[in-house]
């Protein structure tokens, strides 16, 4: 008696879940029955792997003989996951892929989920020549193995946390229990778990919302589809923030000098990175630098150069009817609506976009003395020197910083210039990630000398 | 010793090789500068050194704490205020010098106006960093920028445009009694260290002051005041140095760099002092700031309007004051205030001594 | 509240910063190809009257295409008046552009100049503070007019020649005398030494500039013009210009010299501050480079002698015609007041006692070689 009304309020139960997913088209409400034995399932057949379903649950189910209990063979499947409570949270589980398995009152969740962006893509974003070519998958347990795989070490800890949105998104937080610092792991949760957004669809989103302030320039954290620069990071005692759905994970806190890393550099060896290093922060300062230094040059202070390059460049100026900044900002804005149309075009056409924009547009641009020709090297040279920054976030914080610091420089001369720049580093050093200063120069084992972090 | 005291010490020395100093210095030349100098190396070390022994008991403590506990409000206030406008006119007298140096040799046509214009933005912002940001954009800019300036210093050092037997004739004048202006403005090149009046807070560490470090600051002492002090001589003559206003801005344009990618070296020189005596501005009155806020007890406000417009008005004070400052003074002013700002400073360092040997009382007596 | 306010005042920044570009187009702004490039300046005398100047800039002009220019262009301005401020002031309303003294690297003088007018031209030129302190100073025969508007056949466009001779940026001579701008005035202004100028001259076609002679000045004294062998040793031993010829004579027995390298030092000796003579030292390195003899080498030591003996005799001179008129452009009275304490009226003994000093030359040539033939 008291069996049967069990059995009738399980099945109210399902029914009622049911009910709730019910006006989706892919809701599945099976029962499978041999002799007295029932079994009720209710999955989402998009999200769910038919085969593996089959297999798991539907063979056994009528292959096996009778007297085998089939209710504690269930429970002996690796697949279970954690039975929530609450309905919300049941439905939750239901449409992330799990199959909601019923044997007389006995409710289990499986995880059969077919995920079908699981394959593991090139790491296009950073690539580099010597180490590893392939990055993250979109899946976060295909990204979790391949990290696991990497770095066979206990103390990897992985801690995963839901996301309170329309997404209902698995978010995994990786470090190394033994270099992290627990401080930063307790804000990080905090802040994870304060979100207040409507949807999260990748890393990229994430990151802006965690980094808690609208107006910033430099990004606070760093992301990146490449394994190995995560483990990099985690050996550093950060953490990853990893989302599902998303080939990139989030790295926090990071300085200034995460972003200048390429993971090429542990590939080679120490003269050769030092060399290439040195070009990187070389290509850094001229890009930032070199368009406020022409305008300053040639329209403040001229007798700083030499006599033969002032005859040159003021040369190359006769006939243009602009001042020299106009000049600069036209050829800048040109640069980038170049750069941005490239990104966006399908790669065979960016090329032919590059060529006409750069080329012959440039080289029409003198000719008709729109513009000066020591401009356009000027511009060219301030665009590759761009492209040098391994890390995106950065370049495009850079290509920002750079107009402020032509208009700080239009405006007060050479002075500005300087001036203007070390309020760039002023900002820089001002930021914080995490509690982690953005920028100072760190000598090793100096941590204890100014325990001031914490102020 | 933490090396962000070095560079409280460093910034002030550098910012000051093309301040005022080298002018008092160079036009008190046949009048005893040479012993002055040497006088001022020694005291600068001892001044160090009582003043390191003083500060080092109390770390990661600052002087409006320390006088909030251990003094009585009617002396800790005025006093704090005397420092405010003591640090405060350090600043003024950089930027001033600055802003003319600017508008004489690097943007003549630009408007005294745009020129502080430039500075106000950037300093206001570094006004309200945190101190131990504040300490590490010193370092940052001292690694980017000291290797060229020793490089520079390095180059008039070892080319043919110093004439030695101009050195040695200085030299020669040692035996004139020392003038207290030079020795005052020779001694103006240690007080980067007392910076650490506010910068304490963050050097949690006891600072250390042995013979080490004696001999190290002795070392960057004497050798920024014989490079002050000497290498003008140098290249511009003995008897027709007191003509040069800017000593040593005459002297950088002496310097030629056939292969360099700027063959003046004027530039370089200019637009490298300009950063790092826009660190020593931002220092000066970074430390003023401080003492101003806690005179006013603006520091106790909890954050909130009220604070950020106390904190404001500071500022805006700060600005009128030096703007108006600044258009007011001639060279000739300027030179004038500079010699009596410093024949003043060592008694305020005095005053500083005195009252940190009283805080120093109490806290042993409050101890027992 | 805190954070958008702080918004509201970068907004206001960069605003400000805005309308400062923008209220730009007048003051300080000034493209480069609104600026005309002096890149010398010469002084000349007012004929019939000593108080008047006349003062021509010579302006380079940037060409549209540099490369493929024949021939460097110069603009040439000139103009009247009573002082050079007020002449260049003038020659400013000649011209529809700014003229930039930055690049100036070149001042010509006039020879008749050489005396006390220097001071007011050296009065300009440091108180402007945009003209080099690097700028090359040089005497000018017959007048700095002709000279500066020589334009050598051998220049090339956007090179100036007046550059090249100096500070061994072009050629490398013994004759060239380099003089800076400070160099000069600093020796103009100190009590012990006489700057020396070299001296431009050029050819009757004015298609060359010759640079050999070099002229010593005294604020006090006339001028005095040394010769071209008198200007060679002069920078040999002061500034340690080398690899030129020596020509050393015998008889009829003649060998020039390639000097590698040469030093001079020297002392002044004293007896309770009362200057007695000078000890000269120099030292010569170098080889054989023409004999109208057939030479050996086992004779090396021979030939040093013969060397050192006539080299000897040729400072000894020069030396004693520097004394004779009165002029120290060795910088011997500096060196005198740099070795001892300053005490009232040194600088007065050393002058009474200069003129009639004994100077002792040692010279020591070593010879390394005879060339590459024997």
């Amino acid at each position: 008696m008291g069996e049967s009304e069990k059995d009738t309020a399980a099945l109210a139960y399902i029914n009622r879940l049911a009910k709730q997913l019910a006006p989706s088209a892919d809701v599945v409400k099976k029962n499978l029955k041999r002799n007295d034995n029932v079994v009720h399932l209710l999955y989402l057949k998009s999200v769910v792997d038919m085969m593996q379903l089959q297999e798991v649950i539907v063979k056994p189910f009528y292959g096996n003989s009778a007297e085998q209990d089939f209710a504690e063979y269930v429970q002996s499947l690796p697949y279970e996951t954690q039975m929530p409570t609450g309905d919300e949270e049941v439905l939750t589980e239901i449409t992330k892929g799990n199959v909601l398995v019923m044997i007389d009152k006995q409710i289990t969740l499986l995880e059969l989920k077919m995920v079908l962006a699981n394959t593991v893509q090139a790491a296009e974003m950073e690539p580099t020549i010597h180490g590893p070519q392939l990055g993250l998958s979109e899946s976060i347990e295909t990204n979790i193995n391949l990290i696991r795989q990497r770095y066979h070490q206990p103390s990897l800890m992985i801690e995963t946390m839901q996301l309170d949105e329309a997404s209902n998104r698995t978010v995994a937080l990786l470090y190394d229990r033994e270099k992290v610092r627990p401080e930063l792991l307790e804000e990080i949760k905090l802040r994870i778990n304060n979100l207040d957004v409507e949807l999260v669809q990748g890393s990229a989103d994430l990151q802006y919302y965690l980094n808690n302030s609208k107006y910033t320039l430099l990004p606070k954290t760093l992301l990146s589809g490449r394994p190995d620069r995560l483990l990099h990071n985690v050996t550093g005692g950060k953490v990853i923030i990893m989302v599902d759905g998303s080939p990139h994970g989030i790295i926090a806190p990071v300085v200034f000098f995460d972003f200048m890393l390429s993971m090429e550099d542990n590939y080679h060896s120490f003269w050769i990175v030092s060399a290439i290093r040195l070009l990187r922060y070389a290509g850094i300062i001229i890009c930032t630098m070199l368009p406020s230094v022409y305008v300053g040059i040639t329209s403040y202070n001229p007798d700083i150069f030499k006599t033969e390059l002032a005859l040159t460049v003021a040369a190359s100026r006769i006939g243009v009817p602009y001042p020299s900044f106009i000049e600069v900002f036209l050829m800048l804005l040109f640069i980038e609506l170049l750069t941005e149309a490239s990104i966006r075009l399908p790669e065979k056409v960016s090329s032919t976009a590059t060529t006409v924009g750069g080329l012959i547009l440039g080289t029409a641009a003198v000719e008709a003395a729109l513009v000066s020709n020591v401009m356009v090297i000027v511009i060219s040279l301030v665009a590759i020197s761009t492209f040098v920054i391994p890390i995106n976030e950065m370049s495009y914080a850079i290509r920002v910083c750079r107009f402020l610091l032509l208009l700080y420089t239009t405006s007060f001369g050479l002075a500005g210039l300087v001036l203007g720049m070390i309020g760039l580093v002023m900002y820089l050093v001002n930021l914080n990630s995490f509690g982690e200063p953005f920028l100072r120069v760190a000598w090793k084992d100096r941590h204890e000398e100014l325990k001031a972090d914490d102020q | 010793m933490s090396r962000f005291v070095y560079y409280l010490l460093l910034s002030n020395m550098v910012a000051n090789i093309l301040a005022a100093v080298p002018r008092i210095l160079l036009s008190k030349s046949s009048e005893g500068a040479v012993l002055s100098i040497i006088l001022a190396l020694i005291y600068g070390v001892i001044g160090i050194w009582v003043f390191i022994r003083l500060i080092s008991k109390f770390p990661g403590k600052n002087l409006p704490e320390l006088f909030k506990t251990y003094l009585s409000k009617w002396v800790g206030v005025p006093l704090l205020l005397l420092f405010g406008i003591v640090w405060y006119i350090a600043g003024l007298q950089s930027l001033i010098t600055y802003v003319a140096i600017l508008s004489r040799f690097l943007t003549p046509e630009m408007s005294i106006y745009m020129i502080l214009g430039a500075f106000v933005a950037v300093i206001t912002f570094g006004l309200f960093m945190q101190s131990r940001n504040v300490l590490f954009l010193l370092e940052v800019i001292f690694v980017l920028l000291l290797p060229i300036i020793v490089l520079f210093l390095g180059k008039i050092y070892f080319t043919e445009q110093i004439d030695w037997d101009q050195v040695k004739i200085a030299a020669m004048h040692i035996n004139h009694a020392p003038s207290y202006t030079a020795f005052a403005a020779a001694s103006y090149v240690f007080v980067g260290i007392f910076d650490l009046i506010i910068f304490n807070s963050v050097i949690k560490k006891k600072i250390v002051f042995k013979w080490k470090q004696a001999i190290i600051i002795f070392m960057f002492g004497s050798i920024t005041l014989a490079t002050t002090y000497f290498i003008p001589i140098g290249v511009l003559g003995f008897d027709s140095i007191k003509d040069f206003v800017y000593p040593w801005v005459s002297t950088s344009d002496s310097v030629r760099m056939q292969y360099g990618i700027v063959e003046r070296v004027i530039f370089l020189f200019l637009l490298n002092f300009l950063a790092i005596a826009f660190l020593n501005i931002m220092l000066h009155w970074f430390v003023a700031f401080k003492l101003f806020q806690s005179t006013f007890s603006v520091d106790q406000l909890a954050p909130g309007t009220r604070k950020y417009f106390s904190n404001t008005l500071i500022i805006i004070v700060f600005w009128t004051v030096g703007v108006l400052v600044t258009i007011q003074e001639t060279e000739y002013n300027l030179f004038q205030y500079s010699n009596y700002y410093f024949n003043a400073l060592p008694a305020v360092s005095a005053v500083l001594f005195i009252a940190l040997l009283i805080v120093n009382r109490r806290a042993k007596f409050e101890k027992s | 509240m805190r954070s958008h306010s702080i918004f509201i005042i970068k907004i206001v920044l960069v605003f400000f910063l805005m309308t400062g570009v923008l209220l730009q187009t007048g003051c300080a702004f000034k493209d480069i190809d609104k600026t005309l490039f002096v890149v010398a300046i010469a002084i000349d005398p007012v004929e019939n009257n000593e108080e008047r100047y006349k003062v021509t800039l010579k302006v380079s002009l940037p060409f549209g295409a540099i490369k493929e220019a024949e021939k460097p262009s110069y603009a040439y301005l000139s103009n009247e008046g009573d002082s050079i401020g007020e002449c260049i002031r003038m020659l400013e309303t000649y011209a529809d552009k700014v003229l930039e003294f930055g690049q100036m690297k070149t001042i010509l003088v006039h020879e008749l100049l050489m005396t006390d007018h220097l001071k007011d031209f050296m009065d300009y030129f440091m108180r402007r503070g945009d003209v080099q302190l690097i700028a090359f100073v040089a005497g000018a025969s017959p007048s700095a007019e002709e000279i500066i508007k020589v334009e050598p056949e051998t220049e090339a466009p956007a090179s100036v020649s007046l550059f090249n001779f100096f500070g061994g940026t072009g050629t490398e001579s013994p004759f060239i005398t380099t003089t800076y701008l400070f160099q000069f005035r600093r020796d103009f202004f100190s009590d012990g030494i006489n700057p020396v100028l070299p001296l431009i001259e050029t050819n009757e076609e004015q298609t060359e500039l010759r640079i050999n002679n070099a002229i010593v000045i005294d604020q006090h004294k006339e001028p005095i013009k040394l010769d071209n062998q008198e200007t060679k040793y002069y920078n040999s031993l002061v500034k340690g210009a080398s690899g030129f010829s020596y020509k050393e004579i015998k008889g009829d027995f003649q060998l020039l010299l390639n000097i590698s390298r040469i030093k001079m030092d020297y002392q002044i000796i004293a007896e309770n501050d009362e200057p007695q003579s000078i000890e000269m030292n120099v030292k010569m390195v170098g080889t054989i480079g023409e004999s109208n003899q057939p030479l050996s080498l086992k004779k090396l030591d021979e030939y040093n002698q013969m060397a050192s003996n006539t080299t000897e005799k040729i400072i000894s001179k020069f030396l004693k015609k520097m004394q004779e008129h009165e002029v120290d452009p060795f910088g011997f009275g500096l060196r005198y007041r740099a070795t001892r304490l300053e005490r009232d009226g040194q600088i007065d003994k050393w002058n009474r006692a200069y003129p009639d000093l004994d100077v002792h030359v040692n010279v020591d040539v070593k010879l390394q070689g005879a060339g590459t033939i024997e």
